[in-house]
């Protein structure tokens, strides 16, 4: 996963790469050369009692240092660039890919979990290309260095090395593994423990009145206690690591001592070699560490390339169509033919065999209980989902074969959870129409019945509005989004139980203002509230995804059984 | 699943101080945002007083720590001696080739090469110890010295082991018992103290900042007195064997400090810049990926994918800087390190020629100076790492610290009789929605509080609302601070339902009507 997701966005930084590889290389030998000159210092200086090769090797030795960190801060410069180029591709990636997604995919991920993948996962990809640009070259360089630099100083004690470097990978290599699933239990207790208290605290008011402090303090025990177990088992693993580690090294180092003055004493070293032996392998043995250790950033880096790579690779389920059949301009009519949608994998379609048709200048309701269906009703208007079968129309014309654009331009949608974005009022409400004057502003203000809480605010039309509309309450938050919707003068309205949040008076004064503005539109309104709908000229009533009563107010009283009951338990609620 | 959930929390965490660092991150504490505490010197005296309940073992460690460092030091210098055994057998050996007799002793030797016109040969020999014309390497004395420096190893790793276990205890159990006491803390808070901040606020302290210490307290116990003796444990040893080239090797020390400290500021510079964009591609994505219906119904996709590319690109800016910056330090560090490794390699075989120092003192200094630099830089990047763990440990304290609501009677009220309870309530408490079709009532026998809390709840007609009770009943709290706390998780319109207990917690949200206030 994570190698073809970087495969992919580091093929046009190949050159810098290449570039890179050398330049890590050079480093990694300027800084295997320094030991060797200092057993030569001792070898042809002091052993020899000479000052002249100490200090004509020093100054090469000052040399070779000047030339490895020269090398290595242009190699940091260019992994730096390289790596932060690819965590802006791929971020991009993500987000025109999901700009493309339909709401079906969106809804499969959910916006928090793509968020996070866009954010999180791939500031995680990049500081492990950043890793690897630097590390993962460099160490395999320095160990098979170092290898080839301690023969060279002496043949005859690559025995210790081939028993040393095996050894410390195995003792680091065996705890490791065992560390990495508990690594991933740890973040999953840590998880459950936040969530409980999240859970504790956003329902704090329920806890309370229920009297169930006891009950969540013995949860919030077990979660914590689990936690600190999970906690404590790692701890004490990686308390394991360092001590074997330095025993490894401090061994090894005796070792060569011990077994390099039998080769010393017959003749067959000098003592020199004998120093600069012990520092390569020491080297050598270090960079197993850190290879080690690098091994254990990849799965995690791994678990996030998947991640991405799940977005990358899905398919938006709404296409544009090959060539666009225009839809005709003006007024159109919205049919619905024996359309069924039914979600991927689910048993019981959402809608099934729904067949009306929305006329311009007439007002469609549609009502029903909870989960019938009809927001995923509304949604298949704009396209923001495809049907699985049957067939949307608009003006006539398929919705699939009509370009998506197309589509949009002609339809407003106030849903139901109005989300508002971050800036002014005005902003807001120039979503409808970029080239909105205020004069256009405040017209859609007033009939969406939100003219005057507007203007009480302190700056009025660019007052700021906070991110997802939290500095407003949810019934101004309608009123704006049906302002905005009428900014764009659409011909098709779709009210999604948009006006559920307003008390009776509100609604009545809002419809009516509406009324002249919409005569020549389609519109169509989900509601809840039979009072909101009773005027309309068609009423479409929704029963576990099957419309079963189409008609007006009267009619449907008469023949839809459904439909009087709606009618009568919201009767009793009124006149309470 | 917590996972990604740009919760509130991690809005409040985000918004006050940017996300913080990654694991592995280059420079490792200094990717910690600089997040000050408002009094360092007290909190981070409070946090310590956490540890008071585990203090033997905190003084275990702390010696623990001292014994080991003190041992990793002394082995160089023993193994010194190896070097030397086994330098001066080499010499015996070529002395006794070249044909100077067996036995003879060491002053004869050096006059002899001085009248030979090898003065620096000559001082070297004079004073060599173990050195016996015509023997070898003495492995008998080598195998003694290798042995005993095996020995000081091993016990030092032990030691060692155990410290580190015993950390992890001790700080696992400290936090474990922060945040229970937080948890319970959460139970005796008035209901105004959450309503006075933004939910996410309390969120975050209570689990992102616990998180925070419980990673600086960890790394930091662990590291800085690990380092902060390693430095002293090696300077006093350098200065043991040889103060001219320990003076010569500490000139490292300003010259390192000042090179972190002034990469360190810019790096953080650059960090605050990573963050402040990061912030921005996170809110601009939020945005977008929620609202993405509405962007595409209302076209404005084009507008939303140049604001993006604006931030993303304002971020590559940012992160290749920062990633830059603090990348470099390490190599710098490793430059002075390898420049020190020149001058000692350099002055200290001067000195082995000169006879001033043996060959073996040499390369065990250059051993300490080696291990010298590491430590420092560790010590340098915990500087913030404390900060910000002292700064969040701050924000727990003010929640431990918050004033509690009063406590309720903890005796139960026992009714001997079927008694009718009434209570009075607000107008804003609307009358419960009786779901269609199915049939609902209250549960008839109400006995314990959270019966009759469904009992009282259902039966309202008005200000006034009555409900019988059965004869037995023990009702944990008096009940018109109940009927409150009961009338406030109706009024409350977006009451949450805990995920494992969705229908019994849920059940609040029945009584509550559809209708809202009038308010308007």
């Amino acid at each position: 996963m994570l190698i073809r997701l970087l495969r992919e966005h580091l093929r046009p930084y190949r050159g810098l790469v290449a570039v890179l590889l050398v330049l890590q290389l050079a480093s990694t030998i300027a800084s295997l050369y320094l030991p060797t000159l200092n057993g030569r210092i001792i070898d042809e200086g002091v052993a020899l009692g000479q000052t002249g090769p100490i200090l004509r090797l020093g100054a090469i030795m000052l040399g070779v240092s000047l030339l490895q960190i020269t090398v290595t801060i242009v190699a940091t410069y260019l992994a730096s660039r390289t790596s932060a180029s690819v965590g802006r591709d791929v971020r991009g990636s993500v987000f025109d890919r999901v700009a493309v997604f339909s709401a079906q995919e969106v809804g499969r991920f959910g916006a928090p979990t793509l968020i996070s993948r866009s954010t999180n996962d791939v500031t995680q990809v990049q500081t492990v290309t950043f890793m690897g640009l630097t590390l993962m070259v460099g160490v395999p360089i320095m160990m098979v260095g170092g290898v080839i630099m301690a023969l060279r100083e002496d043949v005859g004690l690559s025995w210790l090395m081939a028993v040393a470097v095996p050894l410390l990978a195995l003792v680091v290599g065996l705890i490791i593994r065992r560390m990495v699933p508990q690594f991933s239990l740890m973040q999953k207790s840590v998880d459950w423990v936040n969530r409980v208290l999240r859970e504790q605290i956003t329902g704090i008011r329920v806890v309370r009145a229920f009297v169930r402090e006891e009950h969540e303090r013995a949860r919030f025990a077990e979660a914590n206690t689990q936690y600190t177990g999970t906690a404590v088992a790692v701890g004490k693993l990686m308390a394991l690591v360092f001590p074997m580690v330095m025993l490894i090294f401090n061994a090894s180092t005796i070792a060569v001592l011990w077994f390099g003055a039998y080769r010393i004493e017959a003749g067959q070293m000098q003592i020199g070699s004998l120093t600069a032996f012990m520092a390569y392998l020491i080297f050598v043995l270090m960079s197993v560490m850190m290879a080690t250790f690098m091994a254990t950033m990849i799965p995690r880096a791994e678990v996030s390339a998947g991640r991405i790579m799940e977005v990358l690779d899905t398919e938006s389920t709404v296409v544009e169509p090959a060539a666009p059949v225009e839809i005709p301009e003006g007024p159109v009519a919205v049919e619905f033919r024996d359309v069924t949608f039914s979600y991927p994998g689910a048993e019981v379609p959402v809608l099934q065999d729904v067949s009306f048709t929305a006329r311009p200048g007439e007002t469609t309701a549609i009502i029903g209980s909870t989960g019938s269906g009809k927001t995923t009703l509304v949604n298949l208007i704009p396209r923001l989902y495809d049907v699985t079968g049957g067939a949307v129309l608009m003006g006539g014309v398929d919705l699939r074969e009509a370009g998506l654009s197309a589509v949009w331009r002609r339809v407003g949608l106030i849903p139901q959870k109005p989300y508002l974005f971050t800036g002014s009022v005005a902003d807001n409400l120039r979503y409808g129409d970029p080239e909105a004057s205020e004069e256009d502003l405040w017209q859609a203000l007033r009939i969406a019945q939100g003219a005057d809480f507007v203007r009480d605010m302190p700056e009025g039309l660019d007052s700021a509005v906070a991110q997802g509309g939290g500095n407003v309450s949810g019934g101004q938050r309608q009123r704006l989004a049906i302002a905005r919707a009428l900014v764009r003068r659409p011909d098709v309205y779709l009210f999604d139980d948009s006006f559920s949040a307003l008390d009776l008076m509100t609604d009545r004064r809002l419809r009516a203002a509406l009324e002249p503005v919409t005569d020549q539109a389609t519109v169509i309104v989900v509601a809840q509230r039979v009072s909101t709908i009773i005027s309309a000229d068609q009423i479409v009533v929704l029963e576990d995804g099957r419309v079963v009563g189409v008609g007006a107010h009267e009619e449907l009283l008469g023949d839809c059984t459904t439909y009087q009951e709606i009618v009568q338990s919201q009767a009793v609620a009124e006149v309470a | 699943m917590s996972e990604g959930v740009k919760s509130e929390e991690e809005k409040a965490a985000a918004s006050r101080r940017g996300p913080r660092a990654h694991h592995g991150s280059p420079g490792g504490g200094l990717g910690v945002p600089a997040d000050k505490a408002a009094n360092f010197g007290q909190s981070a005296m409070r946090l310590l007083g956490l540890l008071r309940p585990h203090r033997a073992a905190v003084i275990l460690v702390v010696v623990a720590t001292a014994v080991a460092v003190v041992l990793n030091a002394v082995g160089p210098y023993i193994l010194a001696r190896a070097t030397d055994i086994i330098f001066a057998g080499f010499f015996g050996r070529i002395l006794a080739e070249q044909g100077v007799p067996p036995g003879t002793p060491q002053e004869q030797v050096a006059d002899g090469l001085r009248a030979a016109g090898e003065d620096t040969l000559a001082d070297m020999i004079a004073v060599m110890d173990h050195l016996e014309v015509g023997r070898g390497v003495d492995f008998g004395a080598l195998a003694q010295v290798l042995l005993f420096v095996m020995g000081i190893y091993l016990v030092a790793s032990l030691i060692s082991w155990v410290q580190a276990r015993l950390l992890v205890i001790v700080v696992n159990k400290t936090i474990y018992d922060l945040r229970r006491d937080v948890e319970d803390k959460l139970n005796r808070l008035p209901l105004p103290y959450f309503d006075r901040q933004p939910r996410g606020e309390v969120l975050s302290r209570v689990t992102n900042d616990i998180d925070n210490v419980a990673q600086s307290l960890q790394q930091t116990l662990s590291q800085l007195l690990n380092s902060l003796l390693t430095v002293v444990a090696m300077v006093v040893m350098m200065f043991v064997l040889s103060p001219t080239l320990a003076l010569v090797a500490l000139i490292t020390i300003p010259v390192s400090v000042v090179i972190t400290g002034v990469i360190g500021s810019r790096a953080q510079k650059q960090f605050k810049r990573q963050w402040k964009h990061t912030g921005e591609v996170n809110a601009i994505v939020e945005e977008t990926f929620t609202g993405h219906e509405l962007i595409k119904v209302f076209g404005r996709q084009a507008e939303s994918r140049r604001s993006f590319d604006k931030a993303n690109n304002d971020l590559y800016e940012a992160g290749f800087g920062a990633q830059f910056v603090s990348g470099i330090i390490m190599p710098t560090m490793m430059f002075v390190g390898n420049l020190n490794y020149v001058v000692i390699a350099v002055l200290g075989g001067l000195r082995v020629a000169s006879g001033t120092m043996s060959l073996g003192e040499v390369q065990a200094f250059i051993q300490y100076s080696r291990q010298f630099t590491q430590p420092l830089t560790q010590v340098a990047s915990m500087a913030n790492l404390m900060q910000s763990g002292v700064a969040s440990a701050e924000r727990v304290f003010e929640v431990l610290d918050a004033p509690e609501q009063e406590p309720e009677s903890a005796s139960p009220v026992t009714l001997t009789n079927a008694a009718k309870i009434s209570a009075r309530l607000g107008r804003n408490f609307s009358r419960p929605l009786r779901p269609t079709g199915r049939p609902h009532g209250p549960p008839p026998d109400p006995r314990t509080t959270a019966e009759v809390a469904e009992a009282v709840l259902f039966r309202l007609d008005g200000s006034t609302f009555t409900a019988p009770v059965s004869a037995g009943a023990e009702v944990a709290n008096p009940v018109a601070s109940f009927a409150a706390r009961a009338r406030s998780a109706c009024s409350s319109r977006k009451t949450s339902i805990s995920i494992a207990k969705r229908r019994s917690l849920a059940s609040s949200r029945k009584y509550c009507s559809q209708r809202t206030s009038s308010r308007r």
